[in-house]
């Protein structure tokens, strides 16, 4: 198998959705059945969200939309794609929405959110590093990321998500983005790029 | 906008869909895979969120489906199999009966408990093969002088008391009626009869006198004492 083939998925059997038949027995009126789908979904819905608004609050508002979203319109739903990335280009969909609206929140409440004592990020951080200084540093970094992210065009930004977070396949991403997978890769190319040059220009000299 | 085959290449390093060892020199110099490997572990390590909320139940809640819980569910499932139990027990005509069901669950609970015998035999110093229930029934067939009688044996056997001993018992007892019907002092009435033939030929005792019997073995003389009111006097026999 070439590269070519494997990142194109080109001889691979078609992999069936894991979730046709939960799909299908909300579909013939078990709506119990949608419990697992969300159960299923919901933290790595959570994330890609999370990804795009990062305000935790708003997050979680916008991944229950997105479920209820998706619960009313699943008679529209076709079985020939994945459940989830029909699922996750709702998510997408709602997160643009969302910052359309409310674009001026978007960073401060990410900064308010990572400064807070509860902050999960800077425990996680700390639980692994046991110097900080370190850690100190780290977080830095990571400030100085999620601000060069929230630089990106918000195309350059969905595909980085997408693949960085759930680390999706350039054809799912194409899927859901509804764009060919050549733009996929190049998005993805120039938004690594540019989050290169944007922390290269502060790092301290 | 398209990539040039090294920035295809160096996305396709990145993303693991390329070994490093198959790039060619020109991309080796444009990038190092290392820097490239290390900020792509950074950024994804800043961009995953803090926390992971469940949703679920809000979720269904809106979509105004409020399932039960698995465990919930299960415990349902448990309930209906209970039921299952009364209707059968209802069809082969047994009715439940709570009580029972009680005292079958605590018994099952409990479980078998062992013998507590052995402990008491040892405490005791009995042998702990011993036949208990034999040794009752021979105790209280000892104490109720039993004779075990079978089935289709010919006769029960007969008490035989000798007419002269029966005789002379009629004539002991209806001396000692006599006598304490007679006697006054209560407390120095008869003492103590002894079993066995009495001959008496003549007695004769006044009305306030008190009399003794008494025979201390089988073949001993009986020896009657009578006790005048106004003067002690030995017995005659």
């Amino acid at each position: 198998m070439t590269m070519t083939d494997r990142r194109m998925g080109n001889g691979e059997p078609p992999i069936a959705d894991p979730d046709a038949e939960m799909v299908q027995a909300v579909l013939n009126g078990d709506a119990g059945a949608y419990r697992v789908l969300v159960e299923r979904y919901e933290r790595r819905i959570y994330h890609v969200v999370y990804g795009m608004v990062r305000s935790q609050e708003d997050a979680r508002d916008l991944a229950q939309d997105c479920f209820v979203k998706a619960f009313q319109n699943l008679h529209r739903f076709r079985l020939e794609s994945k459940f989830y990335t029909w699922l996750c280009r709702i998510a997408i969909n709602l997160s643009i929405d969302h910052l359309r609206k409310m674009k001026h929140r978007s960073h401060a409440a990410f900064d308010d959110a990572r400064s807070t004592p509860e902050g999960a990020q800077v425990v996680r951080l700390s639980s692994r590093r046991d110097n900080p200084s370190d850690n100190v540093a780290r977080q830095q970094v990571y400030s100085q990321i999620m601000a060069a992210v929230d630089t990106l065009p918000d195309d350059q930004k969905q595909v980085l998500i997408l693949r960085e977070l759930e680390e999706m396949p350039y054809k799912e991403i194409s899927e859901i983005l509804d764009i060919p997978e050549g733009t996929v890769m190049s998005r993805l190319y120039y938004a690594r790029r540019r989050l290169q040059e944007l922390l290269a220009e502060h790092r301290p000299s | 906008m398209s990539l040039s085959p090294v920035e295809l290449a160096r996305l396709h390093v990145e993303d693991g869909l390329m070994a490093v060892s198959e790039l060619d020199e020109e991309s080796l110099k444009a990038f190092d895979p290392d820097v490239d490997a290390l900020f792509r572990a950074t950024v994804r390590e800043a961009l995953r969120p803090p926390v992971s909320p469940s949703i679920v139940h809000d979720v269904m809640g809106r979509i105004g489906t409020v399932v039960p819980p698995v465990a919930d569910a299960v415990r349902t499932e448990a309930d209906a199999s209970a039921s299952v139990v009364g209707a059968v027990m209802d069809r082969i005509g047994v009715a439940s009966n709570p009580g029972r069901m009680l005292g079958e669950a605590i018994r099952v609970e409990g479980g078998e408990l062992d013998s507590v015998w052995p402990g008491v035999a040892a405490a005791i110093g009995a042998d702990v093969g011993i036949d208990l229930g034999g040794l009752l029934r021979g105790a209280i067939e000892e104490e109720s002088e039993h004779m075990p009688v079978g089935w289709g044996s010919a006769a029960r056997p007969r008490w035989v008391i000798p007419a002269a001993a029966g005789v002379v018992i009629a004539a002991a007892a209806a001396l000692l009626l006599w006598v304490s019907s007679t006697g006054t002092g209560g407390s120095s009435v008869v003492e103590k009869i002894a079993e066995g033939p009495v001959d008496i030929e003549a007695l004769e005792v006044g009305a306030a006198s008190a009399v003794q019997v008494l025979q201390l073995g089988e073949d001993a003389p009986t020896i009657i004492l009578i006790e005048e009111e106004t003067a002690p006097v030995d017995g005659a026999k």
